[in-house]
C-alpha cells in the first residue's frame, strides 16, 4: 500500500475544511481499502454468515486513518464516505454472486439501534439497495440517513453532524425509514 | 407516489405516532379527509395495535 495514515488524515482534514479536490483523492483510497477488506471477508464467508458492513468500515478507518489526530467531526465524515462506498461494493459483490436466484426464505435484514449488521444473504442486500434507491427518489435525506446508519454504522449524533440536521430529526427519519423499508421488502417477498 | 404525497403521508404518520392513543383514530381520519389511498398508505406503516399502544 502506497498511502500512509498521515496522508489520508490530511486529505480528510482538507475535505471537511472545504477542499473538494481532497475528496476526489480520498474516495479511491477508501474504495481500494474497503474493496480489499470486503474481498477477504467474502472469500472466508460461510453461507450463513451475517455480513457486518459497519465492522468493515471501522476496520478500514483504523487502517487508513491516524485515529489519534482526527477529531470527532472528521471521523463522522470519514464514516459517511465509507458508508456509501461500502454500500456500492457490497451490492456489486451480491449481484455478482447470483442474486437472481430467489428462494422462499424470510428476509434476514434487521435494523437495530446503533451499530447495525447488514443483511446476510445476497438477495436481501440487492433488494434493500433497490428499496433504498426507490426511497431516495421520494426522500433523498431519509435515504441518506439509512445509508449512513446501516452501511456505515454511524450513530444518530454522527449522522446529524454529516447531514447538518438535529439528532432528533435523524431519529424520526430513521424510525420512519425502517417501517417503510420493511414494508417494501415484505412486498417484494410476496411478489 | 410522488414526493409531495410521500411527505404528506410521512407527516401524518409521525403525527399519529406522536399523539395520545385515544386521539389517533380521529386525527388520522381528519388528516386524510376522505383520501382513502393516503389513509391506507399511512395505516400500512403503523404498527399493529397503533390505536392503543403507548
Amino acid at each position: 500500500m502506497g498511502t500512509s495514515p498521515q496522508e489520508v488524515t490530511c486529505l480528510l482534514h482538507a475535505w471537511v475544511g472545504g477542499d473538494r479536490a481532497a475528496l476526489d483523492r480520498l474516495i479511491p483510497l477508501v474504495y481500494d481499502e474497503l474493496h480489499r477488506l470486503a474481498h477477504i471477508y467474502m472469500t472466508r464467508e460461510r453461507p450463513d454468515h451475517t455480513l457486518q458492513s459497519s465492522a468493515l468500515v471501522n476496520e478500514a478507518y483504523l487502517r487508513l486513518v491516524d485515529a489519534g489526530r482526527v477529531e470527532w467531526r472528521n471521523r463522522a465524515h470519514f464514516f459517511a464516505i465509507s458508508a456509501n462506498v461500502m454500500r456500492r461494493i457490497l451490492v456489486q459483490f451480491a449481484r455478482a454472486r447470483g442474486s437472481k436466484k430467489r428462494g422462499g426464505n424470510a428476509h434476514s435484514v434487521s435494523f437495530e439501534e446503533g451499530r447495525i449488521a447488514a443483511p446476510g444473504r445476497n438477495r436481501d442486500l440487492v433488494a434493500l439497495d433497490d428499496a433504498l434507491e426507490a426511497l431516495a427518489r421520494l426522500d433523498a435525506r431519509e435515504a441518506k440517513v439509512v445509508e449512513l446508519r446501516f452501511f456505515g454504522g454511524l450513530s444518530a449524533e454522527e449522522t446529524a453532524e454529516v447531514l447538518n440536521v438535529s439528532s432528533k430529526t435523524v431519529l424520526r427519519e430513521w424510525e420512519h425509514a425502517k417501517v417503510w423499508l420493511m414494508r417494501e421488502l415484505k412486498r417484494g417477498d410476496a411478489a | 407516489m410522488n414526493a409531495d404525497r410521500w411527505q404528506r403521508a410521512k407527516e401524518i404518520y409521525q403525527s399519529v405516532i406522536d399523539r395520545e392513543p385515544e386521539q389517533r383514530e380521529a386525527f388520522l381520519a381528519q388528516a386524510c379527509a376522505g383520501d382513502e389511498l393516503l389513509r391506507k398508505e399511512v395505516e400500512s406503516l403503523l404498527p399493529a395495535g397503533w390505536r392503543r399502544m403507548a
